[in-house]
């Protein structure tokens, strides 16, 4: 065999990529990095421990966890009390080398034959699981539908990510908004400054002073201050520790497009949740920071809800709804229940919310889009089946020897 | 030499990619209408362009803006209970004025499909939920409904500024209308009882 020194480096490279090391460091990796996420979790919130760990954008995460601190002894002098800095690279990015080094390594470069057809097979499951794993982080959506008893809804919205609505408003009656979406939004610091075109219109935004979560605080309407508009001004939070409960403020300059436009600035905060208004060249237009808005391609009607608290707490036990599915001219009654939920069209609606003290009991149902809903089951059937096979092989295989050698050995007693 | 070249490359990309100036965005499609959109005001209320919709607190349903700088009017729509009488005095004592005994001789204007009562003060307004005492102020504003349930439109600021701002007032309160469905739902109620 070839010493790897002599080996060209395309070839290096690739025994590198396909090779067994490279294959349990990056699952030792996933390890350590579920582990500290999960210790992580109380003190930084669900969602900042997804980003910060699981996020395409995140390529090394550096652990903060309270016992990661070095002893506030005094012989340490400056470094006393600090953070013990420990990069690690981000889960993507170690589930995506996973992926290749399966590919590489586990399907290309693994020996070919009859006897390993179920080991290729299993192989082929955890690929197809770890790219089912890429296609729902990039494509897969969720939001939450709340509905009353009796009512109908036709849109959810998302847990956490806050869009800029734009809307003219004719006759008290706002028309389609146009979307700035989150994506880039929720990206924006607050010295950050973004520019929003908006073709269509007569005029554009630059969004400035973006803070994920914030607070409204009256200042004297007239104050000259820049950053009071109306009497109110924003004020920076600490980030709260469930994502859901920061609430998203900004301002927004409407730039006209018109040479004698003049410059319009507006407050706008997530909570408010209605538009604010502007009139440029006459026409009203309503300007709002919502949590995206997510319509269905059908209603639902809440027919009934019913649930259970655990006794002295808000935490319900049990919940469940009937409710009716109404889409293209068609209904259908459907029962949806914790773990039963209701699939229609690609989206999964769950009920993940009871609430009984409202004026009428209210559900609300996590709906999720996602590509690849079902794809990790699949994967695991065709990893049953490649093991199956793997095994089942192996098992004949001893039988076969066993009986053979014990025939030989019978042989040689009747010789 | 390889490798370095390897490191050189990944580290120039991520410099240019870290120091990539942030790129404008651009929107151009629509998002279609949805019940966030059009159930969740039962009170549809078309205002004139001269007026800044802000943000309704816990006791205006609906808020208003007009004019600039120190000399801004408010407009709001709340909801008020004890009898027309009773709101409009109240609305007189804020600017010292004397107490009407009845409401009958007051001008009327439709607000709702009822006949709301209009009722006006000028000169110092003595301050009050939170805004501080003003000079040559006034209101503006129409009362509207039953005892238990009142509707008002009221509208104060710089006397100038309201005096200017009366019309629209007017045209506004006879334009606010209720949603359909809501309509729907208060006729099918009435029908149950």
């Amino acid at each position: 065999m070839a010493k790897d020194t002599k080996l060209s480096w395309p070839v290096r490279i690739f025994r590198f990529f396909s090779g067994y090391g490279l294959a349990v460091f990056c699952l030792l990796m996933l390890l350590v990095l579920t582990w500290l996420s999960t210790l992580e979790q109380p003190f930084k919130g669900l969602y900042e421990v997804q980003k910060r760990y699981y996020d395409a954008e995140a390529w090394y995460v550096v652990p903060e966890l309270p016992w990661l601190h070095l002893p506030d002894f005094s012989l340490l002098g400056g470094f006393a009390g600090k953070q013990i800095v420990i990069p690690l690279p981000g889960a993507y990015l170690v589930s995506a080398v996973l992926f290749v080094n399966l590919l590489l390594g586990g399907i290309i470069r693994i020996r070919k034959g009859w006897r390993y057809t179920g080991v290729i097979i299993s192989h082929f499951s955890m690929v197809s699981l770890l790219f089912a794993g890429f296609v729902a982080h990039k494509y897969s959506k969720e939001g939450i539908m709340f509905v009353m008893k009796d009512d109908v809804s036709d849109y959810a919205q998302s847990y956490y990510d806050y869009t800029i609505e734009v809307c003219e408003i004719i006759d008290g009656e706002q028309t389609a908004p146009y979307v700035v979406p989150a994506e880039p939004l929720k990206a924006l610091k607050p010295e950050d400054v973004q520019r929003v075109n908006l073709p269509k219109l007569p005029f554009n935004l630059e969004v400035s002073y973006w803070m994920r979560n914030s607070n409204v605080v009256k200042a004297a309407a007239d104050d000259d201050d820049p950053l009071v508009v109306d009497g109110l001004a924003l004020q920076l939070a600490e980030n709260a520790t469930v994502e859901e409960e920061n609430t998203a403020g900004c301002y927004i300059d409407i730039l006209p497009n018109s040479a004698d436009g003049k410059k319009i600035r507006l407050l706008l905060y997530g909570p408010v949740g209605e538009a604010v208004t502007a009139t440029i060249e006459g026409k009203i237009y309503g300007f709002t920071l919502v949590r995206e808005i997510w319509p269905m391609p059908f209603r639902v009607q809440l027919d009934e809800s019913v649930g259970e608290y655990y006794p002295g707490t808000q935490k319900p036990s049990f919940f469940m709804s009937e409710i009716t599915r109404l889409a293209d001219s068609s209904e259908k009654k459907f029962t949806i229940k914790m773990n039963e939920p209701m699939r229609y069209g690609g989206y999964t609606l769950y009920q993940a919310r009871w609430s009984g003290e409202t004026e009428r009991p209210q559900s609300g149902f996590a709906i999720v889009k996602n590509p690849s809903d079902q794809w990790p089951k699949y994967s695991l059937y065709i990893s049953m089946l490649g093991l199956f096979i793997h095994f089942g092989m192996k098992l004949i295989g001893y039988m076969t020897s066993t009986s053979n050698k014990k025939k030989k050995s019978a042989d040689k007693a009747a010789a | 030499m390889i490798p370095r070249a390897i490191i050189l490359v990944v580290l120039a990309t991520l410099a240019v990619l870290s120091c990539k100036p942030r790129e404008a965005i651009e929107v151009t499609e629509t998002r279609v209408l949805t019940m966030w959109d059009t159930q969740r005001d039962p009170l549809i209320a078309p205002m004139p362009p001269e007026w800044r919709k802000v943000p309704s607190t816990q006791h205006r349903l609906f808020n208003y803006r007009f004019g600039e700088g120190a000399d801004i009017g408010e407009v709001y729509i709340s909801r008020a209970r004890g009898g027309i009488l009773p709101n409009a005095n109240r609305w007189m004592k804020q600017f010292d004025k004397p107490e009407f005994t009845t409401v009958d001789d007051l001008p009327t204007v439709k607000l709702l499909n009822m006949d709301g009562v209009v009722v006006s003060a000028t000169g110092r307004f003595g301050g009050g939920m939170g805004k501080p005492a003003r000079e040559n102020a006034a209101v503006l504003g129409v009362i509207a409904g039953g005892a238990d349930s009142l509707i008002t439109v009221k509208m104060i600021g710089p006397a100038d500024l309201v005096s200017a701002e009366r019309e629209r007032l007017l045209k506004f309160c006879k334009n606010l209308r209720l949603r359909k469905t809501v309509e729907a739902r208060s006729v099918s109620s009435d029908s149950e009882e």
